[in-house]
């Protein structure tokens, strides 16, 4: 029966490819597939088919009614449109557009932040946006009329709440939570009271780490943050580690990684230093570790704080904080 | 902190370029933020001699000056008034060229031409706001030499350095000297001078009572008599100029390059305007009024502490000084104050006032709690050498009891290379040797030591130290950071990583960049105009908002409860610029008011998912795309919930103000309401000005998450065929597709059936208040194959079920 059915292929498709007109077309669809046709009598001699074989026969003929279905349909079609006298492609002309859409460029220094950090054994976790002003300030050894708080204009809802003007709150939180050791990266949106330019907006993002252990020093901060650097900004960059201050960290340290338009011999984008600073560091200070209720003397651990806006716009290029939330395609379009 | 090369080389041998030496203290912690020539962008500036002052034209206003430049006489008009036959003066010749004034050609005035210009301070780059006045120079300069090459004072270099809060000792110049001796191992200079007194004692003339310690632990004070105020000398003001400050007497000069030498704030009363011979310092009284003098009156409180003679308030404390005292041309005898005020209350003050000061910048941070009577020498020391000023016998000093020289600090040794992960020499004791040479450079003093610890008390201007770890940074910072090596953890700790949230968060976002949109972030903060145009009532729980208390600009004094007005801003700044095919997503927080109102608790944050899309103009006909319909978004919304493992939708009219009533859906699963989609009624487009029909979705992740299945489990492959049936009905309007099919699914339930819509229709050849609706239904067996005669029963049997529920007629 197989082999009818191969020969019966064969020729419906001859016949078809001979056809001159409708009428004729019509008539090669009755024969074959009208409610007499061939394959209609062929389907009611399924019955005589052993059980096994009856449904594997019957959608072999199914799948020829569909072959020969299209094939009529094909040809109808051919009949109804005016075929060009000479059918000439043009492999130039554009394809139909599919478009995907685009990850904003925050989102992709977040992410490849987080798959670094998560190679290096940290893991994610997320906080509050709107803050206490304790974990913001006060644990992490900023009481009120501390001169630091100066640089951190805050958005205030009530007098103890506010929006969090760093990432660094999620310290606290988590060491409250959790006994050590600690290894953790907490990115999100932080807030500041800065009018708007184009270095500043009143909201960015920021990514936190934090590392608590027995035997964490300055040398694990540096390698873990050269590796960072390596790995967003390319193996040629250098890291520079210098003494900064930030009241929840001593020794307090800045991070620079050398300017890559001018290979750190200095140009206008890096105010002719030849650096870029990129992000403040520091080994946990004991008052810290204390207050959300380690103990300081057995346990040691660094903590780092960097702009993600301010790491894309190094690592882009771009030259204007304002792009990343006016969300205009011909700028979002491009990170892909 | 500005201050120059050749100032830092008074007090200190360097042997470092400008250049290395900025370079080397960012290393230590002091980045210099501008390092700029003395002179920039000047050239063709000599010294000349002014030998005739004419006055021309009508007004009296300018005078021609000739003026001495040795190689010839020029003839210059000048406007300024402060000049004098005989006078050094800078003078820029024709061709010559100054900071932002470009290049200097010679031009006629009231028909004389002027060769020239007598320079002022700001126009040579000098000083930061434009004075009065030429800057009149030493008349021991060489006369026609070019000002930017003379050694005395053109060839230096300014550096503005940034110094941070806590380290208030680096905002003088024996400070950054003391750095820069202690990296370099040299000897700090620090000046001394003898005092001449005179047999009037002190005490004759005041007497000072403090009120209360706490908030001024340490009061001292001298009296210089019968000075003469007047213009400072040009060594002193060019010293100013090097330290960005500006001149003004010789007296509050002194004071003023006594604070930036050693850090202490000055002040200088007129003895004269002092009642009752007696200096009181206590707390202002309620609403006590005080004119500072800048000639601002100030209401002061009780916390705010005023320097006070017998009747009136003479000075607010640290902050600055009254108008009723202050230095005057005809000033004879002056009190000088050196004071050691609380930090904390300052900048209470300080910021209660808003004023902020050189001085208050200093007390807040905390200065030395020991250099008042230094500093106050050193300035009485000026004044005598500059003034005929006599300075009295004795110092009034007097302080608290509680004012205490640094705590002694055990440093462990060990903690050094535990904290550093490295020893800082080859061996236990090269390590401690080093440790103690470092300590000793920065005059910190070693009280006792052993094998594993020492015991250390930092000098007194280092109130940043605290703590064996502040120690630490110490050592660490001139050991060098960069002689710190770099390793990676030695444990290894085994994690999670990311938590299930984040992940299904990351999926959503996958799920909806692959359905075209793309991702945008926008500000938390909100215009609650958008309720007002979204037409939410005020008790739509959307409005129950966080507020903020001082919020920057109107357009952001909330926080956002939905990404709407996000999404309708993005979509109107692209429809702005140009863009045609508009597909944006927000995954974002939301924010909501506290549910209790227990101390410590915080507002609810919400993950919300949040999408628009919207079709400008007529697209392309060669791309021949799709119509953006509510259906559309549907599409999107469906292989969405699809793809996240979301499963037995409900898709149903919606209620929401701001969509069209028609085109208006909320979804729900299991009776949960999680989103709402629908097209943005017409009235709003109309406002934002937008021309096309924009479609929204939002959808509340926080209910959706627990609702998602996380496993897939395989179906087996379906062994037999299917079998396809067409069916037309036309339909009361008001029975929905939803429904039929549901009752469709409930015949023969043992047997699979799919239903897929292809066609509805309204039309005249349709009864009024009715449809046609066309579909397809597939009917599948697990165990054998289908016959026709079977599927038409189920067939019969669903056309009489349509027919009494919902009387269909079939076509
Ligand atoms: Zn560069």
């Amino acid at each position: 029966m197989e082999k009818d059915m191969e020969s019966l292929k064969e020729k419906f498709h001859k016949k078809i490819a001979s056809i001159k007109d409708r009428e004729e077309l019509q008539r090669i669809r009755n024969e074959y597939i009208g409610r007499k046709g061939i394959v209609a009598q062929m389907l009611k001699n399924i019955t005589l088919l052993s059980s096994e074989e009856k449904p594997r026969v019957g959608e072999l003929l199914n799948r020829i009614k569909r072959d020969f279905q299209k094939a009529i349909a094909e040809k109808d079609r051919e009949f109804l449109t005016e075929k060009p006298v000479e059918e000439k492609i043009d492999i130039t002309i554009p394809g139909k557009d599919f478009m995907l859409g685009t990850i904003h460029p925050i989102e992709l220094i977040l992410k490849a932040t987080e798959d670094i950090f998560l190679g290096m054994g940290f893991c994610i976790v997320d906080g509050p946006e709107v803050e206490l002003d304790y974990y913001n300030f006060e644990a992490l050894n900023i009481p009120k009329d501390h001169p630091a708080r100066d640089d951190q204009d805050s958005f205030y809802i009530t007098p103890d709440i506010l929006l969090r003007t760093q990432t660094s709150p999620m310290q606290v939180r988590i060491m409250e939570n959790q006994p050590p050791p600690v290894r953790i990266i907490s990115a999100g949106k932080c807030y500041r009271r800065d009018s708007i330019d184009n270095t500043h907006t009143p909201m960015f993002h920021q990514i936190e780490g934090l590392a608590v252990d027995k035997d964490i020093s300055m040398a694990d901060l540096k390698g873990v943050i050269i590796e960072f650097c390596k790995q967003i900004f390319g193996k040629d960059r250098i890291t520079r580690f210098r003494p900064g201050y930030f009241p929840f960290v001593e020794p307090g340290v800045e991070v620079d990684v050398s300017c890559g338009l001018c290979k750190g011999k200095g140009c206008q984008s890096c105010g002719y230093s030849g650096w870029l600073e990129i992000m403040g560091a520091g080994m946990v200070h004991p008052h810290v570790l204390e207050m959300a209720g380690y103990n300081a003397q057995k346990y040691t651990g660094f903590a780092f704080g960097m702009g993600a806006e301010r790491i894309a716009m190094l690592k882009y290029g771009i030259n204007d904080i304002r792009l990343f939330f006016e969300n205009d395609l011909r700028f979002l379009t491009q990170f892909k | 902190m500005q201050v120059s090369y050749n100032l830092l080389k008074e007090y200190v041998d360097i042997d470092l370029t400008p250049q290395e030496l900025a370079e080397r203290l960012s290393m230590n912690g002091i980045v210099a933020e501008r390092i700029k020539p003395v002179f920039e962008e000047v050239k063709g500036v000599v010294i000349g001699k002014i030998t005739e002052i004419q006055v021309i034209g009508k007004s009296g206003n300018l005078s021609l000056c000739k003026v001495d430049i040795k190689s010839r006489e020029l003839q210059i008009i000048c406007g300024a008034k402060n000049i004098n036959i005989g006078d050094f003066v800078p003078v820029v010749t024709e061709g010559g060229n100054l900071p932002g004034l470009g290049e200097i050609e010679g031009k006629e005035i009231h028909g004389v031409y002027s060769q020239g210009m007598l320079c002022s301070a700001w126009e040579l780059g000098l000083e930061k706001s434009k004075s009065p006045g030429i800057l009149i120079l030493d008349n021991n300069l060489p006369l026609g030499e070019n000002i930017e090459n003379l050694t005395a004072i053109g060839n230096d270099v300014i550096f503005d350095f940034e110094i941070f809060s806590n380290r208030p000792d680096l905002l003088s110049i024996i400070g950054i000297a003391r750095e820069i001796a202690a990296f370099s191992c040299k000897t700090l200079r620090i000046p001394e001078q003898e005092l001449v007194e005179t047999d009037e004692l002190i005490t004759d003339y005041i007497s000072v009572e403090v009120e209360d310690e706490d908030l001024c632990p340490r009061y001292a004070g001298r009296i210089i008599k019968g000075l003469q105020v007047e213009e400072s000398p040009f060594w002193l003001r060019w010293k100013l100029f090097l330290l960005g400050v500006r001149p003004i007497n010789n007296i509050v000069d002194i004071t003023n390059y006594v604070m930036m030498e050693t850090g202490q704030p000055l002040h200088a009363f007129d003895l004269s305007f002092i009642n009752g011979k007696k200096i009181i310092i206590r707390r202002a009284n309620p609403r006590e009024k005080f004119r500072t003098l800048d000639g601002m009156d100030r209401i002061l409180n009780v916390d705010n502490l005023v320097i006070a003679d017998s009747e009136r308030a003479i000075a607010l404390a640290g902050v600055m000084g009254g108008e009723n005292s202050e230095i005057k041309d005809s000033t004879k005898d002056v009190f000088l104050e050196s004071a050691y005020f609380d930090p904390i209350n300052n900048r209470r003050t300080s910021s209660y006032l808003g004023m902020r000061t050189d001085a208050s910048n200093r007390f807040e941070k905390g200065i030395d709690p020991y250099g008042q009577v230094f500093a106050l020498n050193r300035a009485a020391y000026h004044i005598m050498r500059l003034t005929e000023g006599k300075i009295l016998s004795g110092v009034i000093d007097q302080y608290s009891k509680k004012l205490s020289r640094g705590k002694a600090i055990k440093l462990n040794l060990s903690k050094v290379a535990q904290v550093l992960g490295t020893k800082v020499g080859k061996s236990n004791k090269e390590s401690k040797e080093r440790i103690i040479d470092i300590l000793n450079r920065l005059e910190f003093q070693i009280n006792s030591q052993d094998e594993q610890f020492l015991e250390i008390t930092p000098p007194s201007f280092r109130s940043d130290i605290k703590i064996d770890v502040d120690i630490i940074e110490e050592i660490a910072r001139i050991f060098g950071y960069e002689n710190i090596p770099s390793t990676l953890f030695k444990a290894t700790l085994i994690q999670e990583g990311k938590s299930d949230r984040q992940k299904i968060v990351d999926k959503m976002r996958n799920i909806l960049i692959s359905c075209g949109m793309h991702q945008i972030v926008s500000y938390s903060m909100i215009n609650p105009k958008y309720f007002e145009w979204l037409k939410l009532p005020l008790s739509h729980n959307l409005c129950q908002t966080i507020k903020l208390s001082n919020p920057l600009i109107q357009e952001q004094t909330i926080m956002r409860t939905t990404l709407i007005p996000g999404l309708l801003k993005a979509i109107q700044w692209n429809v702005n610029h140009s863009m045609e095919q508009i597909k944006l997503f927000e995954i974002g927080r939301t924010y909501f008011p506290q549910k209790d109102s227990r101390k410590g608790s915080l507002p609810v944050e919400k993950l919300m998912v949040s999408g628009g899309i919207v079709k400008i103009g007529r697209g392309n006909i060669w791309q021949k795309t799709e119509n953006w319909d509510l259906f559309y978004l549907k599409g999107i919304l469906e292989a969405f919930f699809d793809s996240l493992g979301v499963h037995d939708i409900d898709y149903l009219p919606g209620d929401s103000p701001f969509f069209h009533p028609q085109e208006n859906g909320i979804i729900k699963i299991k009776d949960k309401k999680i989103a709402i989609f629908g097209r943005l009624e017409d009235d709003i487009i109309n406002l934002l000005d937008i021309p096309g029909n924009i479609l929204l979705f939002e959808l509340d992740f926080e209910e959706l998450y627990p609702l998602i299945e996380r496993e897939i489990i395989f179906q087996p492959l379906p062994k037999y065929p299917y079998i396809q049936r067409d069916m037309a009905l036309v339909i009361d309007e008001r029975i929905n597709f939803a429904q039929i099919k549901r009752e469709i699914l409930k015949v023969s339930q043992d047997i699979k059936k799919r239903v897929e819509l292809f066609d509805v229709f309204r039309g005249k050849q349709i009864k009024r208040g009715c449809k046609s609706i066309a579909f397809s239904i597939f009917f599948q067996a697990d165990d054998r194959t289908l016959t026709d005669i079977e599927v038409d029963k189920i067939m019969e049997n669903v056309k009489i079920r349509l027919k009494e529920l919902f009387q269909a007629d079939l076509r």
